[in-house]
């Protein structure tokens, strides 16, 4: 296992409040394995990067059980030997919004060339050679080395974080919206770079993103978040076929399908929930058409109902009665 | 050496773009050339200037002390009541004046930018505590603390640049923050930050660089008010009495009480204060419009 993550929670205080981003989260990754984390603003996904990287503001604190990464346990390392021995060694990010994250006034090679030098004892002419490696396996000219910023496309920028994620070898990338603000034929050829480079460095990828499409085309295993924790985590294929919590089900039916052309997309009314405090009930319950007296009254906890498969929802026997009535829309509007 | 002659063509580069930004109005290309004359001036001044400055002249055809003498000849820009050569003498003070002004802009300049960057990046109590210092500062009347600061340690020219330095950093201090606060909130200092750079590696290495064209425009900022602020503190007395400069000849000027009288005395120096000082605001100027690029549309 690379990554155990037991009953994370992030909060924020602001104006003598608390406001919890991330509730009772757990989840495991595997080597070699893409994880893609889908749901809507505000539910704490990017909380969850910044706390497993430690770069939660200075208003926010962090509790969990345990982070465990490759048997160490990432939160209790003092800061020092986490930031050295973690961050982007084993580690990487690619930002949200990449394109604003190389530093406009260095060029774009010696940028990553400068920061693999003061990262890993290496001369300066290897850190060359390696990002010419890199620029290449992320597919940008090596012409494009001298180049400022401002000089590259969107896409040209995301490839360039990609390639500098990816200088030290890390065993885990968390891409914080890849594809966010790129068009479609970009997206697609990024996510085709994505695939390759996991196939030649047997990294695992965690990639957040809104975009379930996006996520069921490059994806190994989904999970989806709601109010601060996972609601279900599955193989995308299970995902897909056999989705067994109600905001999954609601979410399938937001997105067109290319197969089902023309028909009418059914939303879920309502908006998250702003959670002030930790509640012994569902967070979905207001929105959920299926909810009961049972769900405002207790927290569902994680249960399985397949293999891989995990589901945070007290009806979810009836998943397969509940997934057909989901499918209609008279279900979401009433 | 391939490696030593790119870095110097780096350099040369690097200049060329600072003489354009500083060249590309007309104001600062006349600042550019009026700066460039008086460093001329004060490199070479020894060479320059014909008679020791302390040294009384006589005159060469009378042979009698060239007492309190219009420019001639002899004497291009006269004499002082006790015979010294005053265009000497503004040669050298230029050397002087010019030194104070570089060094105690640079040292001020360093102060301020360090200030700043700490300041705005670290945020919280610490930037609390070195901006109500600032505060402080601002509160200090200029004049009182040469004084006591002078009269502590004596008229002596590194204390004159001290205290002009302490003093002059606190406006730059302020600007270099609050650019510094809003260059912090952007992403690639976060994805610095996610890649395990340090605090002080993320300020200079990643921050410092995009607020250099503001700190180069208060280095030239800070120079100016040096030179203005030895001008002020020299006319009163405050200078290094072993120097000269041309606060301190105004003061001469004053004590002999031939102010109405000796106006060759009275131009020159207050000429080059205002002429060094205006080029150098010119520059500045040159450097706010690149900095601040709106203010090009408005003109």
């Amino acid at each position: 296992m690379l990554l155990d993550v037991k009953n994370l929670g992030v909060r924020y205080r602001m104006d003598g409040q608390d406001i919890h981003a991330v509730n009772r989260l757990s989840f495991q990754l595997e080597e070699d394995e893409i994880f893609g984390v889908v749901g809507e603003s505000g539910c704490g996904k990017s909380s969850l990067i910044k706390a497993l990287l430690r770069l939660v503001a200075r208003n926010g604190s962090v509790t969990a059980d345990s982070v465990n990464f490759q048997g160490q346990e990432l939160l209790e390392m003092p800061m020092d030997q986490f930031r050295k021995d973690i961050l982007w060694q084993k580690i990487a990010l690619v930002p949200q919004s990449a394109m604003n994250s190389l530093n406009p006034v260095y060029k774009v090679g010696p940028q990553i060339v400068e920061a693999i030098i003061t990262h890993k004892k290496m001369s300066e002419r290897r850190a060359r050679e390696r990002v010419h490696d890199l620029f290449e396996s992320v597919g940008l000219q090596k012409e494009l080395f001298d180049s400022y910023p401002h000089q590259f496309s969107g896409g040209m920028r995301q490839r360039a974080m990609i390639a500098m994620a990816l200088a030290l070898d890390p065993k885990l990338i968390i891409m914080d919206e890849p594809t966010t603000g790129l068009d479609v034929l970009v997206q697609d050829k990024i996510l085709k770079t994505l695939r390759r480079i996991k196939e030649d460095t047997k990294c695992s990828m965690m990639i957040i993103s809104h975009d379930i499409a996006i996520m069921s085309e490059i994806a190994t295993k989904i999970g989806v978040m709601y109010g601060g924790g996972f609601v279900e985590i599955a193989p995308t294929h299970d995902l897909f076929k056999d989705p067994s919590h109600p905001y999954t089900m609601g979410l399938t039916n937001a997105f067109p399908s290319i197969r089902e052309l023309g028909k009418e997309l059914i939303s879920i009314p309502g908006s998250p929930p702003v959670m002030m405090r930790e509640e012994n009930k569902c967070w979905f319950e207001p929105r959920c058409p299926f909810a009961t007296d049972q769900c405002r009254q207790s927290f569902p906890e994680a249960t399985k109902t397949g293999d891989h498969h995990i589901v945070s929802c007290l009806r979810s026997a009836d998943r397969q009665k509940l997934a057909k009535k989901a499918k209609e829309k008279a279900t979401w509007t009433s | 050496m391939p490696e030593k002659s790119n870095r110097l063509i780096g350099i040369l580069k690097v200049l060329h773009r600072q003489y354009k930004i500083m060249t590309s109005n007309t104001y600062g290309l006349i600042g550019f050339w009026v700066v460039a004359f008086f460093f001329t001036v004060a490199l070479f001044a020894p060479v320059i200037a014909p008679y020791p400055i302390w040294e009384m002249q006589f005159d060469a055809e009378t042979g009698q002390l060239a007492m309190l003498q219009s420019p001639s000849l002899q004497f291009p820009l006269g004499t002082t009541h006790l015979g010294y050569d005053l265009f000497s003498q503004i040669v050298m003070a230029t050397r002087t004046t010019v030194m104070i002004g570089l060094i105690s802009g640079f040292i001020s300049i360093m102060i301020g930018a360090n200030i700043g960057l700490i300041a705005g990046y670290y945020g919280g109590i610490i930037d609390e505590f070195l901006m109500r210092c600032t505060d402080v500062l601002y509160g200090m009347p200029f004049l009182p603390f040469v004084i006591i600061l002078i009269s502590l340690f004596g008229r002596k020219i590194e204390f004159v640049i001290l205290a002009i330095a302490l003093i002059v950093w606190r406006t730059s201090a302020r600007v270099i923050r609050a650019q510094t606060i809003s260059i912090k909130q952007r992403q690639f200092v976060t994805a610095a930050r996610a890649r395990g750079c340090s605090n002080l590696r993320i300020i200079y290495r990643h921050i410092l660089p995009n607020v250099l064209p503001l700190l180069l425009l208060y280095t030239s900022f800070n120079i100016a008010w040096s030179i203005v602020t030895e001008a002020s503190a020299s006319f009163l007395g405050f200078g290094d009495g072993d120097t000269i400069s041309w606060g301190g000849m105004l003061y001469e000027l004053w004590l002999s009480g031939k102010t109405r009288v000796a106006w060759w005395w009275f131009l020159p120096p207050a000429v080059c204060i205002v002429a060094l000082v205006t080029s150098l605001v010119f520059i500045s100027r040159a450097y706010e419009e690149y900095a601040n690029p709106r203010l090009r549309e408005t003109r």
